[in-house]
């Protein structure tokens, strides 16, 4: 089987093998044929010469006998010398026969010596015949005759029952002798028959075998190795020990080699789906037309569906605030109206299966092979509703202080220029509060860090529930506070709400079983009187403020360089101190 | 068959006149004891198809010389001519299965041969009949 291993020799083999049949089958019909060519010459060159020559002697002698007959009767001398003539033709028949037979060594030599003795008997009947029909044909008595003339007849009878007899003999032997071939030939046909059956049998098995073994099996395995690599395997024991020598070897080798190196080159649908469904972003294909082709698990993880519920549905199902593109001529020209689509790392809103929103960092691409136009497009977003609380905090970390949650100081500024550039627009007045605790250093040093934090986180709680919600409470550092009050309607507001103030210190705090007493010194300037911008404005309340902690603390200023008339002299009565800390 | 009745006819008054202008007789020795024979028995032995009598003798044929008398007998018992009968015994000589009967001159010849012979049976003219030998009836 090494050898043979093109398909051209695989195909020659069967071919031969066949041939090698038919010849096996013509030797033995030839062969047969020559076994019945040897008994037909047999048959012609002696059975039927036997039997032609007896039958023609016997005939010959008849006619002889005949002849003598006539001429004894008629007294025709004329047909006794025809008679005569006859002698030599039928002794040289006799000859004839003597000499077939002893060429025939098979046959009993007692045959043999009978046909001799048949001569003898012949030459002598001869003799005497040929000399008295004659005799008699001549018109001699025949009373005279009587005893020659009774030998000859039964020598006559004789050797005519002898001749009856061969040719019956050979005549038999000759029929017997075809009747034996032809039985010869039907069994011959027969064997013939059963063996060119056989022949073709094991011809068509080793044909079947061969072309099985060297064409179908190995074509077989290398289909299945073709289906499996197309249903994904990518080993294929069946082509392991296909031989490169082989035509088909060669074959199955070549796929063996292509998977391999189909394997190290390309990815397959399973390494795609994998990366496809196992990555952490979402990811969607949709159609031309924004119908959704396949989402992966962790898109459905995301948004709460099942793979069903989305695929086939537009993609504004999942993705708020969808636009079409700006091409709404009956979409003939889809690539713009898919470029519209496009976008990298935008900021999107996903919408869950319960209406949430989920913020996304959203990237479309187009989904194209090549050169094709494209077939769809591929979304790609990334759940950034971490970040979007990590921004959120930093920005509160920005604005606000940390510690007490009110706007920081430059928040407050911000605040305070708009709130004065609306009043300056409405026509209105507003109101600016800075605050500072009396002795907070001292309660700082003597109860300890924590302790003071808890008091300015209360002192911010206080604050903000005194004050209006329309107005600021900010911590502008340390121990200061401020406060705006826009849009104030009259100074009296002001005073109202710094005695609220005042009055809301008079509880302690309590902290880790300790009261923390307290209580703050308050500036108050106001828009447009004492200044016409934020800076002046925070200076001058500053300034009052220090004149409330110069008057003892506890206690609320106006700022005094125009100080309303109104108001002098009411405010600035000291209250008592009181006691800053009790144990 | 108008035909074969007229031939019937014909015979039926020829065979009269035949047997009235000259007829045979059947004689055999008197020492013979058989009075009547039968016409077939007669014709084989004639022929050589019979040749012995009931006692177990062999029959020797004495035949009268050509002449009405042996032409009528001839027609009558053999049915032949007398050349045919001839012919007839010249193929049975020839094939060897018979011998020729003798055949003797005349009347007297043959009398004189039956009266001698036993075992001899033969035929005269009715009118040379004697008792030298006897006379044997056809049935």
């Amino acid at each position: 089987m090494r050898l043979i291993n093109t398909i051209r020799k695989k195909v020659w083999f069967c071919v031969n093998v066949a041939f090698l049949g038919f010849i096996v089958a013509t030797g033995f019909a030839l062969y047969s044929n020559y076994q019945q060519q040897i008994h037909l010459t047999h048959i012609r060159d002696f059975d039927f010469h036997l039997a032609m020559r007896s039958n023609e002697l016997l005939n010959l002698f008849v006619i002889q006998k005949n002849y003598y007959k006539e001429s004894f009767l008629f007294g025709s001398s004329d047909s006794a010398s025809r008679g005569n003539a006859l002698c030599e033709k039928i002794r040289t028949d006799i000859e004839a026969i003597i000499k077939i037979k002893r060429s025939l060594h098979r046959l009993p030599v007692d045959r043999v010596e009978s046909l001799g003795l048949l001569q003898k008997k012949y030459h002598e009947y001869v003799e005497q015949a040929t000399e008295l029909y004659p005799l008699l044909a001549q018109g001699n008595d025949p009373e005279d005759y009587i005893e020659a003339l009774q030998l000859l007849a039964a020598a006559q009878t004789e050797i005519q029952n002898d001749l009856e007899y061969f040719s019956g003999f050979y005549r038999q032997h000759f029929s017997n002798n075809v009747t034996t071939l032809m039985r010869m030939t039907n069994r011959n046909s027969a064997v013939l028959a059963v063996f060119f059956v056989l022949l073709l049998v094991t011809m068509s098995l080793v044909v079947n075998w061969a072309a099985k073994r060297t064409l179908i099996t190995p074509l077989t395995h290398i289909k299945e190795a073709v289906r499996a690599f197309g249903r994904g395997q990518r080993s294929f024991p069946a082509l392991e020990d296909m031989n490169d020598k082989d035509d088909i070897g060669e074959l199955g080798v070549a796929i063996r080699t292509m998977t391999k190196d189909l394997v190290n080159s390309t990815v397959s649908k399973a390494y795609v789906d994998s990366v496809f469904h196992n990555m952490n972003d979402s990811l969607i294909v949709t159609s031309n037309n924004f119908l959704i082709c396949s989402v992966n698990r962790a898109t459905l993880d995301l948004l709460g569906y099942k793979d069903d519920e989305l695929i086939g549905h537009h993609v504004n199902k999942v993705l708020s605030e969808f636009f079409c593109g700006g091409a709404e001529s009956e979409g003939d020209d889809i690539d713009a109206e898919l470029a519209f689509q496009l976008c990298s790392n935008a900021e999107k809103i996903f919408l869950t299966r319960d209406g949430y929103e989920i913020p996304m960092l959203l990237s479309v691409s187009l989904l194209n092979d090549g050169e094709n136009a494209a077939q769809g497009l591929v979304y790609v977003a990334k759940d950034i509703t971490e970040r979007k609380k990590a921004e959120q905090k930093l920005e509160q970390m920005a604005l606000y202080d940390f510690l007490t949650g009110l706007p920081n100081r430059m928040t407050f500024n911000d605040r305070l220029e708009q709130t004065l550039k609306q009043a300056h627009r409405k026509g209105q007045q507003a109101g600016l509060m800075f605050l500072d605790l009396d002795r907070f250093k001292e309660i700082n040093d003597t109860m300890g860090h924590d302790s003071g934090d808890a008091l300015l986180q209360n002192v911010a709680k206080w604050l903000s529930s005194c004050v209006r919600e329309s107005d600021t409470v900010a911590r502008l550092g340390g121990d200061e506070f401020a406060v705006i009050l826009a849009n104030l309607y009259e100074p009296q507001d002001v005073v109202n709400t710094a005695e609220r103030i005042l009055a809301a210190f008079v509880e302690p705090v309590i902290y880790e079983g300790k009261e923390i007493f307290s209580s703050l010194s308050i500036g108050i300037a106001l828009y447009p009187l004492d200044a016409r911008n934020s800076v002046d404005l925070l200076k001058n309340a500053d300034m009052a403020m220090y004149q409330a902690k110069q008057n003892g603390g506890n206690n609320y200023s106006f700022f005094s360089g125009k100080i309303n008339p109104r108001l002098t002299g009411s405010s600035n009565s000291p209250s008592e101190l009181s006691e800053v800390v009790k144990m | 068959m108008k035909l074969a009745k007229s031939f019937i006819v014909f015979f039926l008054l020829l065979l009269p006149v035949r047997m009235e202008a000259a007829d045979f007789v059947l004689v055999v020795n008197k020492k013979n004891p058989l009075e009547s024979m039968d016409r077939s028995d007669v014709k084989k032995i004639f022929l050589g198809k019979k040749t012995f009598w009931p006692d177990g003798q062999g029959i020797d044929v004495v035949l009268l010389a050509e002449g009405e008398v042996h032409q009528i007998f001839a027609y009558d018992i053999l049915n032949k001519s007398p050349r045919q009968l001839t012919l007839y015994w010249k193929q049975e000589l020839f094939s060897g299965t018979g011998v020729p009967p003798k055949q003797l001159p005349d009347n007297k010849s043959v009398k004189a041969a039956v009266a001698s012979n036993p075992q001899a049976i033969g035929y005269v003219d009715i009118l040379q009949f004697d008792e030298s030998v006897k006379k044997i009836k056809l049935d």
